[in-house]
């Protein structure tokens, strides 16, 4: 189970005010996060993967009073892991394919994406948890309408009409916002 | 090998020592105000204030100079807070400081109208036009060294453009405590060599930032 943005926030919020239990989740779970990060990046390269995974750690430690609690924490520690990845680069003189690069440089479409997943995080947490689950299971997470039934112990008619009724209700909300 | 990365985590947290929600400007005040005292007193030691300080402090030109200095160090530290955070990726808002430089640009302009021919000359580069510059660099080092030492806790990740950010930001407060040292009154003065004064602190800085922003 991946850390959501919020759980990571209010553990990093914790470790600012000195919990140590809050901090060591919050690191363990940013071990996690930071492994898939440079493991997609630096394909069979383990070794460089937990090097960059331990260097991100001590940056993220070190240098956590940079962290302004008003923004997105995830932003900030991806931020930090980006600079390591290119830092790394750099030092080993690898030539990235200009598409790889433009992903590693994109830093507001980055933070854009990380925004909209966490709008859509906030909104999905306004729904019943069936019809979110449902909606995540089936439009962001890409499982099949089966698949999801499964998961989750109900029918796929009940999937289908939670999906239906999510969205509608969704579409509803996101109107009246205008 | 995630065996070391589990005591390393184990080793970070074992007793994270409390930081302040505010940090980053809270540790810039505190250096500009540390630095700023340090750059003071060398003021003091080796070039004396100004001996006309107390009649000019109710001439309005010294607050010109200092509104001018004052304005440019502001946007700076400004600026120079987004850029303790890794995301940014740019210095924005660092074009305001070029308002100062304009309206001042626009006094300069005035005043060289009402010069005569025969003074103008003497109103432009004052006793001190040689020095000026020399000077703000060497007064902003002290304050560019202790932004560099608070930036260790940052996380920079555009280490040219802060350490060019962190110069202005230094020669701004430097050239505002060499305020209290520097008799020069006229504003072709002010806009030509503080200006050119500060221009070089920042080239200092986009020099010289990156060796200790890195990380």
């Amino acid at each position: 189970m991946r850390a959501s943005e919020q759980e990571l926030r209010a553990w990093m919020l914790g470790g600012l005010d000195g919990d140590a239990g809050a901090y060591r989740c919050l690191l363990d779970a940013l071990a996690t996060l930071l492994r898939t990060f440079f493991g997609r990046r630096l394909r069979g390269a383990d070794a460089a993967v937990e090097d960059l995974v331990q260097d991100s750690l001590i940056a993220i430690h070190t240098r956590r009073a940079s962290y302004d609690t008003e923004r997105p924490f995830t932003a900030w520690a991806y931020a930090i892991a980006r600079y390591k990845l290119i830092d790394h680069f750099r030092r080993q003189r690898i030539t990235v394919p200009v598409e790889g690069l433009e992903d590693l440089l994109a830093v507001e479409g980055f933070e854009d994406a990380v925004a909209a997943k966490m709008d859509v995080a906030d909104l999905l947490a306004t729904l019943p948890p069936k019809q979110a689950a449902a909606i995540h299971d089936t439009r962001i997470a890409g499982l099949s309408i089966a698949e999801a039934a499964v998961r989750h112990g109900i029918s796929e008619s009940d999937v289908k009409i939670s999906v239906h009724r999510g969205l509608k209700t969704l579409a509803a909300r996101l109107e009246g916002e205008r | 090998m995630t065996g070391s990365t589990d005591l390393l985590i184990a080793s970070l947290s074992a007793n994270p020592a409390r930081v302040g929600r505010r940090d980053v400007p809270r540790r810039l005040a505190i250096t500009v105000a540390v630095a700023g005292v340090v750059t003071f007193a060398i003021i003091v030691a080796w070039l004396g204030f100004r001996p006309d300080l107390a009649g000019a402090i109710h001439r309005p030109t010294i607050w010109m100079k200092w509104a001018y200095t004052g304005s440019i160090a502001a946007v700076a530290l400004i600026v120079l807070r987004q850029l303790a955070r890794p995301e940014a990726a740019r210095a924005r808002g660092i074009r305001l400081a070029a308002v100062p430089l304009a309206l001042l640009a626009a006094v300069a302009l005035i005043q060289l109208a009402l010069t005569p021919p025969g003074e103008m000359m003497p109103t432009w580069l004052g006793h001190s036009w040689r020095d000026c510059g020399m000077r703000i660099v060497a007064l902003s080092l002290p304050i560019f060294a202790g932004l560099m030492i608070a930036f260790r806790r940052f996380a920079p990740t555009r280490p040219r453009l802060t350490g060019a950010v962190a110069g202005l930001a230094a020669g701004g407060v430097g050239a505002t405590l060499y305020g209290f040292a520097c008799p020069e009154t006229s504003a072709m003065f002010v806009v030509t060599f503080y200006t050119l004064g500060l221009a070089m602190a920042t080239l200092v800085g986009l020099i010289v930032g990156p060796r200790f922003l890195r990380w």
